[in-house]
């Protein structure tokens, strides 16, 4: 059979499986299994058993669970009703100002952890009720959680990085460090449409009553800005920063970051011996989540690369029309399709190892190419049908607001990505500074 | 048959959910020894060699032994768009060929090619390559026991999506709640 013929059935096969419901990570296994078996021979399995040994003992990968449990910690903690409340008070009296709070709030808590869910649920049950009692507009609310949340997947610390630059060959600590602008060119951009839209239509998110906010004096909104925000800050800080100065491992700053994170919520009065338990077992079941598409993915690579399938998917790339920005925006229309269907873990398995290659040949700066793609794969957990930050919101959403809300809430955030996207390109340098400067 | 199906499946479920929360402890320690490795480097200037395996060892069996209760908790991330369009019988029916087909042949041979690479390392006290080369053979018999854990709980979901497919009933109340992610 011809590489090209197998490539496809074995791309097939995957899609049907995935799609019938069995877990991604066992899908990609099976498959592998499957062509395996056929077209290499029984003795797959060794090779198999070498990719996980390799895979549980990789040092970078151990960084996962720490960033887990730091971000359980932060989120038990009470950290995230200070900060909300904090920005509560401060943007409060804006038009839209409990939209800005909220994606602020969101920022800040993103640089906490890695994962999307506890952002878009606490954020959501502490942002909702007031944005509901003020009548905000319910499709920009719940655009404005879902947006804010998926933040915390790209802000550093981001598992998602941790992922992939493994996968890749990239730096995690360049990349680490390469995500937090367009993090933040993100979060401005959500803040800039909210004011505007507000602006142009204040029915659709009022400025809170004066009076209320006319309680607390200046020296009260600082004090809530240094005992809410900066502690957080903080530990970041001290996390990227040693990774930054090549003081440390990213494993080793995310070891200190978790004991850190516990410090804080001990000050908090926050750390009781329920929360660590708890922090532990959801450690383990999101990473062993993680780690599962992480092995199957390895497995199928192994067997798609040995039997020459990625020089076909190279050559199909390649030969496209539009030299190399048609290809790119091919790429980046396939993994922004996918986001509609799968997670964006599933898409760094499966992508990533194919793209890198055709994106350095093309002469994109490895680095930069692996920060835009988690840029746009942002968007996976946005794109309905299939997406986490609406399925959590869903999951906390008052009676009011229903799915068909929180689908055409996301759009809009949609398109800022996509915009920012370009941008980004057009202008590489903005991306690429901060890593140009790493030093470890 | 009810009753021993049932008694099989919750034994099977409550072993490796204990297994994953006693272990999960580990985290702890993981934590710990990092910082206690970044003192020693950073403040003490002296690192230790075992650090690097120490760290390995402790993630492995942190995360792997958690594969099985993150399934039975419904973590294992999956694509559930379609399944909305057909009836959950035939979606459980769907299930219980892939586990047969594809699940217990895909792990099962590598667990057998394990088996193999395991008595090997006992046999001739196998070292690791790097770091401060310990003895590895533990390491991978845990790796060995832990995908062992996690095929067992594919033995459970299996039990309970056949039970379904014949009575279209849960065969135990529970939640799939998945993951915080």
């Amino acid at each position: 059979m011809s590489a090209g013929m197998l490539t496809f059935l074995m791309l097939a096969v995957l899609i049907a499986i995935i799609l019938l419901n069995f877990p991604i990570g066992l899908s990609l296994a099976a498959v592998a299994t499957i062509f395996g078996v056929i077209f290499v021979g029984p003795q797959i399995g060794a090779t198999f058993m070498l990719r996980m040994h390799v895979t549980f003992s990789d040092y970078i990968l151990v960084a996962i669970p720490l960033f887990i449990f730091m971000g359980v910690i932060v989120e038990k903690s009470g950290l995230a009703t200070r900060l909300y409340d904090a920005m509560f008070v401060l943007f409060g009296g804006l038009r839209g100002g409990l939209a800005v709070a909220t994606i602020l709030a969101c920022t800040v808590f993103a640089a906490s952890t890695g994962v999307v869910g506890a952002t878009v649920v606490t954020m959501g049950m502490m942002s909702l009720p007031s944005m509901m009692k003020y009548e905000y507009d319910k499709v920009m609310v719940a655009g404005s959680i879902c947006a804010g949340g998926a933040l915390g997947i790209l802000i550093p610390p981001s598992i998602m990085i941790l992922v992939y630059a493994p996968t890749a060959g990239v730096s995690v600590g360049k990349m680490l460090i390469g995500a937090f602008v367009p993090g933040f060119i993100l979060s401005l951009c959500y803040i800039a449409y909210i004011l505007v839209r507000c602006y142009v239509n204040p029915k659709m998110g009022p400025a809170i009553e004066k009076e209320l906010l006319d309680k607390y004096s200046l020296a009260d909104k600082i004090k809530m800005l240094f005992v809410s925000v900066v502690p957080v800050c903080a530990i970041i800080l001290a996390v990227l920063g040693s990774i930054f100065f090549g003081i440390a491992s990213p494993t080793e700053a995310a070891a200190v970051g978790a004991f850190a994170a516990c410090l804080l919520a001990l000050a908090y009065k926050g750390l009781t011996w329920k929360s660590i338990k708890e922090a532990c077992i959801n450690t383990v079941t999101t990473t062993a989540m993680v780690l599962c598409v992480m092995v199957g993915a390895a497995f199928f690579t192994s067997v798609f690369m040995r039997l020459g399938c990625g020089q076909v998917v190279e050559d199909v790339l390649m030969g496209l029309p539009g030299g190399k920005w048609g290809i790119l925006a091919v790429m980046w229309a396939i993994i922004f399709l996918m986001g509609a269907f799968i997670d964006w873990i599933g898409i760094v398995m499966i992508c990533v190892p194919l793209f890198t290659p055709i994106a350095v040949e093309l002469g994109f700066d490895p680095v930069w190419f692996s920060i835009m793609n988690c840029v746009v794969m942002q968007t996976s957990f946005l794109t309905p049908p299939f997406a986490y930050s609406i399925f959590y919101l869903k999951g906390i959403a008052p009676p009011g607001m229903t799915l068909t809300h929180i689908y055409k809430g996301v759009v809009p955030f949609i398109i800022i990505i996509l915009i920012v996207s370009v941008f980004l390109t057009i202008f590489p340098d903005i991306v690429m500074w901060m890593p140009n400067k790493f030093t470890g | 048959m009810h009753i021993t199906v049932k008694t099989i499946v919750t034994v099977i479920d409550t072993v490796n959910e204990k297994i994953a929360r006693i272990l999960s402890y580990l985290a702890i320690l993981l934590i710990l020894q990092l910082c206690y490795e970044v003192v020693c480097r950073y403040i003490i200037g002296r690192p230790n060699i075992w650090s690097f395996d120490a760290t390995y060892f402790i993630s492995s069996i942190l995360v792997l032994y958690g594969f099985a209760y993150t399934w039975k908790k419904g973590g294992h991330v999956s694509v559930d768009l379609f399944a909305g369009f057909m009836p959950k019988r035939v979606g459980s029916a769907i299930f219980c060929v892939f586990m047969l087909a594809l699940f217990f042949p895909t792990w099962g041979n590598i667990v057998n090619q394990m088996f193999i690479n395991v008595q090997y390392s006992w046999k001739i006290l196998e070292r690791s390559t790097a770091g401060s080369m310990p003895p590895i053979y533990p390491y991978k018999t845990w790796m060995m026991v832990g995908v062992i854990l996690f095929m067992i709980q594919g033995v459970s979901e299996f039990l309970k999506s056949v039970y379904f497919v014949f009575t279209g009933r849960q065969l135990l109340d529970e939640q799939k709640e998945g993951v915080n992610w």
